[in-house]
Formats: structure tokens, sequence, C-alpha cells
């Protein structure tokens, strides 16, 4: 069964997320974010998820590995092209999944 | 309430996916079937639970998966703000309703329809009815993958976790959407792969502040040539 701490971490979760979706609205009018702290929260999600791809697929074993043997890497880069040619999450996943399993079939 | 519904037909088919492998990722973590579908439920955000579950699985300390939830979804800020005025003569108690619900995709899908919907006052519940069809969605698209999970046998041998690296890199990619934009990824890759020995994943959140602070310099320093900026609040001017 689920544990103790589990629960606290996603009441925590649950809380701070609602905290981000409710604040504004409770605030309603009588506060502003200025212009550049709205410009500023529109990067967070390319920075966030930037942040978690690059290490994640260029270093998968903890060292940068640039060679054809890293199939993360080489997988991810075919992902990013579908995924700006086609702008579509579905076939981003799909192509980067067969891409993935290519790569390992073909490399062992 | 049936207009949402029909307009969150290709939100259902985008969604499924990514709770179905969020289902299937979550079982190789510690928060097994009740904790993922309770997540699901409750934290209702899929980017951030798609990094809690990278962190899980990095055994990060669960204050810091906390602090990291909170800054992804900072962004929801933007959309509360941006929301605000047309649902603020509605009671305290359906406002705080309507934020539980509140997406990516429900914003999207409601944000063009307001200033549309504002006149006959039925804009909430458009909001509501996207909100419901979201919350479905990812709660039996999740369930499904838990389910999924127990015929994959060992998921580790398949290598499911880059599923979820494709399923970012699919979500991050339509964000993208100028200069400004590839110098905070740049700025997050280069920090990130810099950090990526700090502990607790907090190369992750440094990646992320540094990045997104540098597409706002960017920003600055190259809005002289259109001094009127960007309009703010308003995300993706077409769909």
């Amino acid at each position: 069964m689920t544990s103790l701490p589990v629960v606290g971490l996603i009441a925590a979760m649950a809380l701070v997320t609602y905290a981000t979706r409710y604040t504004m609205i409770g605030l309603l009018g009588r506060l502003t974010l200025p212009d550049w702290a709205l410009r500023w929260l529109e990067f967070v999600p390319v920075a966030a998820f930037t942040a978690i791809i690059v290490p994640a697929t260029l270093a998968p074993q903890g060292r940068v590995d640039l060679s054809f043997s890293n199939h993360y890497a080489w997988a991810a880069l075919i992902c990013a092209l579908v995924a700006w040619r086609t702008r579509h999450t579905l076939a981003t996943i799909v192509a980067g999944l067969a891409a993935f399993w290519l790569l390992r079939w073909l490399g062992g | 309430m049936l207009a949402a519904t029909r307009d969150s037909l290709p939100i259902w088919v985008g969604v499924t996916p990514v709770g179905l492998v969020f289902g299937l990722l979550s079982q190789q973590t510690e928060l097994g079937v009740f904790g993922t579908l309770a997540m699901s439920a409750f934290v209702l955000a899929g980017s951030a639970q798609f990094i809690a579950l990278s962190l899980l699985q990095a055994s990060t300390a669960y204050p810091l998966i906390v602090l990291t939830t909170l800054v992804v979804n900072l962004r929801h800020l933007l959309y509360g703000a941006s929301l605000a005025p047309h649902i603020q003569r509605l009671r305290p108690a359906w406002q705080r309703f309507l934020a539980f619900g509140l997406t990516d995709e429900s914003y999207a899908l409601t944000v063009t329809r307001f200033t549309r919907a504002d006149a006959t006052g039925s804009g909430h519940w458009y909001l509501l009815a996207a909100n419901a069809n979201i919350f479905t969605c990812w709660l039996l698209s999740t369930a499904l993958g838990i389910l999924l999970s127990g015929w994959v046998g060992d998921p580790a041998a398949l290598r499911l976790d880059f599923a979820l690296y494709a399923t970012f890199i699919g979500l991050l990619i339509p964000h993208v959407r100028d200069r400004a934009a590839v110098v905070a990824m740049l700025v997050a890759g280069v920090v990130a792969l810099l950090a990526r020995d700090l502990p607790g994943k907090l190369g992750l959140l440094l990646a992320a502040l540094l990045a997104a602070s540098a597409g706002l310099l960017w920003d600055r320093l190259t809005v002289g040539a259109n001094p009127r900026g960007r309009p703010s609040g308003k995300k993706e001017t077409s769909k």
C-alpha cells in the first residue's frame, strides 16, 4: 500500500499546484504582475523541460556521450526534428520511440 | 457544455497517450497504484507529474520534488491572471472549484472562448466542461497505463524511460516560438549539463531559473526594435 511519506508528497504537490492555480484568481484585479514577470513565467516550461531532457539524453550514464552508441541522444535528435516539423505531441512520441528501438536493434 | 466536450476531442487524443505513459512509468516508482491515481486526480498537471517521476527514479528528496513542482507550475499564475477578470463575478466557491481544474489544455480551450461567450455569461460553464473533460481523460488514461504495466513485464527492459523524454520533447517544442525561447533553451541545456552532478537535482532548478531569466534578458535587450514588446497573458496565437 502507499506509504505515509508518499501520501504526504502527493498532498504537498497537490497543494502547491493548487496554489499556483488559485492565487491569481483569488487576488483578482487587486494586483497585476508586472509585464516582465509574466514574460519570465512564459519561459519556465521551456527552461524546465530542456533542463531535464539535455542531461538525460546527452549524458545518460553520467558523463557526456556523443558517440553513436548513445541511442538516447540520437533518438532525442530525431524526436526534436519530428516535433519541430509536425508540432504534434503524439506523432513525436511515436516517432521518438520507433527511432529509439530501431537504433537499439541496429546497435545492439 | 456540449460545445466544450466537442472541442475537447482532439485533446482527448493528445492527452490519452501521455496519461498512458505516465501510468506505465509510474509503476517503476514507489507511488504504487493508489499513489499514481491520487497524483493524477489531485495534482492534475502532466508536466509536473512526469518531472516528479524522473525525480523519484533518481531518489530525490521529497521537499525538492515539491519545490520543483511549484516552479514548474508557476505558469498557472499566468493562466489564472488571464482568466480572473472573466470569472470575477462568480461566487468564491465557484472560482475555487474552477481553479482546481485549470490546466494548459483547458486554458488554451477556454481563453479564446471567454471573449466571445462573455456576452451571454456562459463562459464559466465552458471552462467547467473543459476542466471536467481533461480531468476524466487524464485519470482514465493513467488508470489504463497502470493496467497495461502488468502486461509489459519488466518495463526497464523496454527502456520506456525514453518515452518520458520523447513526451517532454513533444511538449517542449511547441513552446519554442521565438528567439528568446531558443536562448532560454540553450542556457537551460548548458547549465543543466554542467550542473548535473549537484545533489538532489538542484541543477534542474538552477538551470530553469537561469534559463528563464536569460530568455527574459534577451527579450528586453532586443525589444528596442519593437518597443511595444509582446502582449502578455496570451499564449498560443493560433491553434
